[in-house]
């Protein structure tokens, strides 16, 4: 697999406080990389370090594999763009006016693509309008529309549905859909708003305490955290047999647990256990989300 | 490089704060100095002493030392405050070239205000002819004048990426032109203290109890710089932004141009460019940014 950007054992102290303590990961191109952690994880260090904006205190990172420490890393940087928290727009001037100058920072020849970029992001007919007068969602768009100048094929969101109302999550999560299938943009998105992540992501790296606890693509998530029934018995054993004569998927938790994978016929499978001596506690339906699985997977904390 | 001077001049000349600094400073100049052109031609009894250059000068290289701070925070400050100085470093902008090219922004626009107001100090050619020193002289006083503003804004361009709020390196700044300004008077006045004091009178009473004034007899001051202090003083006097500033201010007093070293100055300034720069460059270079 291709990757966009890795990172391997990177470290961040701030005096004596670990911001990052080993991280590691790989954003695979092509993917919504779904950036998972409470406050205070390390997901903001984590992205200003692939920034540039701050320097790992050890440890490195690649961008279209090239280390940071690599002069060329400046070269792999034109190809990425980035809202890091708050967007980063000149207040005192216009949609227009913040697109064309960040246009002059790239040293872009022609201010071709203005009016593309302020269509795509749903600011075209915002003309003068100064954007200190602009909603929160609007600038989110315009620091996202700023980060698209250049054409990345590397975006970097850090946190982009903060604060909004739900009208605003809808068009940034269907223009970050549309970027991504349109134009094939990797994204990277940092978040706790774990419901809105998951209708995005592709693949997901969980993050506690400055360290990945673990990285997975969301058709393994799916297939970990699907429907499933939670069976109490007094024997598994017999659970087991019973379930493989009626060919049945099942997983095996403990001595008295199990998960089955498909509808059951309760008074089958009532009888058929009590023909095998073994008596039926409980059944749950079990459903367990990305919030439960990272839940489960930080121990609650 | 030249895409970040392109993107900053863009912005300078979009800045409305750059526009009426600049227009109000030419505009006070002119009414200034024409006003005292005319009050010299109207009481030169009064005004022996005043050349066309001290009226030229006079206020502006002090009004100047408020202005560039101000001037320099709230346009420097933005970048940080409205972060869009992410913006060129997450594009692959070099940290050292955002600095440079911050700083001679700063610096072009410090310039301009210098030009405003010797342009509008020009309104006492009509009334007054031409400076005593001549066009060279006043060219000097310009170049001086501009390494002044240069030096200025690059001390002011390295705390204004050392203090990324705005509000506080604003006032930081203003408090730090300030305090200059104070030390470079505090020097300068001490420098002024004359070695003999020639001039007072001593009152006696007579038997009747009439009192009687006698002319004092010349005795040292003792409040008289003396070297190797004294050289000290005047060194630093000509280093300091601020003591340029006064002695620009001063230019026509006789016992200021004592204490003017023209070719220290502008050396002392180029120094200063040079120094901060090259500070400003390796601090920028290591800062963490949020």
């Amino acid at each position: 697999m291709e990757y966009v950007m890795t990172a391997t054992s990177l470290y961040k102290n701030y005096g004596k406080f670990k911001a990052l303590s080993g991280l590691s990961m790989k954003v695979p191109k092509g993917s919504i990389y779904g950036f998972v952690g409470k406050n205070g994880a390390g997901k903001t260090t984590l992205i200003r370090l692939i920034c540039g904006l701050q320097s790992p205190s050890l440890g490195g990172y690649t961008l279209y594999g090239i280390e940071n420490r690599s002069p060329k890393i400046v070269k792999a940087r034109r190809r990425m763009g980035a809202v890091v928290e708050t967007p980063s727009i000149y207040l005192d001037m216009s949609a227009r006016e913040n697109l064309k100058e960040q246009y002059r920072v790239l040293g872009l020849p022609s201010f071709d693509g203005i009016d593309e970029l302020l269509e795509l992001v749903g600011l075209a007919d915002t003309g003068r309008k100064k954007s200190r007068n602009f909603s929160l969602g609007m600038r989110q768009r315009l620091g996202i529309a700023i980060a698209l100048c250049g054409n990345p094929d590397f975006l970097v969101l850090d946190e982009p549905v903060n604060g909004l109302d739900p009208q605003g999550i809808v068009e940034i999560r269907e223009l970050i859909l549309r970027l991504n299938r349109e134009k094939n943009i990797t994204v990277l998105i940092s978040s706790h708003i774990l419901d809105e992540l998951s209708k995005l992501a592709t693949h997901y790296g969980f993050i506690d305490g400055g360290r990945m606890i673990e990285e997975i693509s969301a058709e393994e998530l799916e297939a970990a955290c699907r429907k499933c029934m939670r069976i109490e018995v007094t024997s598994t054993r017999a659970l087991a047999l019973v379930l493989d004569r009626m060919n049945i998927e099942y997983k095996i938790l403990s001595d008295s647990t199990a998960d089955v994978y498909s509808k059951l016929n309760i008074s089958a499978f009532t009888k058929a256990l009590a023909e095998a001596g073994c008596e039926l506690i409980s059944v749950q339906e079990h459903d367990e989300s990305l919030e439960s699985y990272y839940i489960n997977l930080v121990g609650g904390n | 490089m030249s895409n970040l001077l392109s993107a900053n001049f863009n912005r300078l000349f979009k800045k409305k704060l750059f526009w009426v600094l600049a227009v109000v400073l030419l505009a006070y100049s002119f009414i200034a100095t024409y006003d005292n052109a005319l009050q010299i031609v109207a009481e030169p009894e009064l005004f022996q002493n005043r050349s066309p250059e001290s009226i030229c000068f006079d206020e502006g290289p002090i009004v100047l030392a408020i202005i560039i701070p101000v001037f320099v925070s709230l346009f420097l400050g933005t970048e940080f405050s409205d972060g869009t100085m992410r913006n060129k470093i997450i594009v692959g902008s070099r940290r050292g070239q955002i600095y440079l090219a911050n700083f001679i922004t700063v610096s072009a626009a410090s310039l301009v205000f210098c030009a405003a107001w010797h342009i509008g100090a020009l309104s006492a050619l009509p009334v007054l002819g031409l400076w005593d020193a001549g066009v060279f002289g006043w060219l000097i006083l310009v170049l001086k004048s501009a390494l002044f503003c240069v030096a200025f804004s690059a001390i002011l361009c390295l705390i204004s990426h050392i203090i990324t709020n705005k509000a506080a390196v604003a006032l930081f700044e203003i408090i730090f032109a300030l305090a200059i300004l104070m030390a470079g008077s505090y020097l300068y006045n001490e420098l002024l203290e004359p070695e003999i004091i020639s001039s007072g009178v001593t009152i006696t009473s007579d038997e009747n109890g009439n009192n009687i004034m006698q002319p004092m007899e010349p005795h040292p001051n003792p409040y008289y710089v003396a070297e190797p202090q004294r050289s000290v003083y005047k060194k630093v006097l000509n280093t300091l932004p601020s003591g340029q500033a006064i002695l620009l201010a001063n230019v026509a007093d006789s016992d200021s141009e004592q204490l003017d070293l023209p070719l220290y100055s502008c050396c002392a300034s180029a120094a200063i460019i040079a120094v901060f720069t090259a500070a400003g460059t390796i601090v920028f270079r290591k800062k963490d940014l949020k």
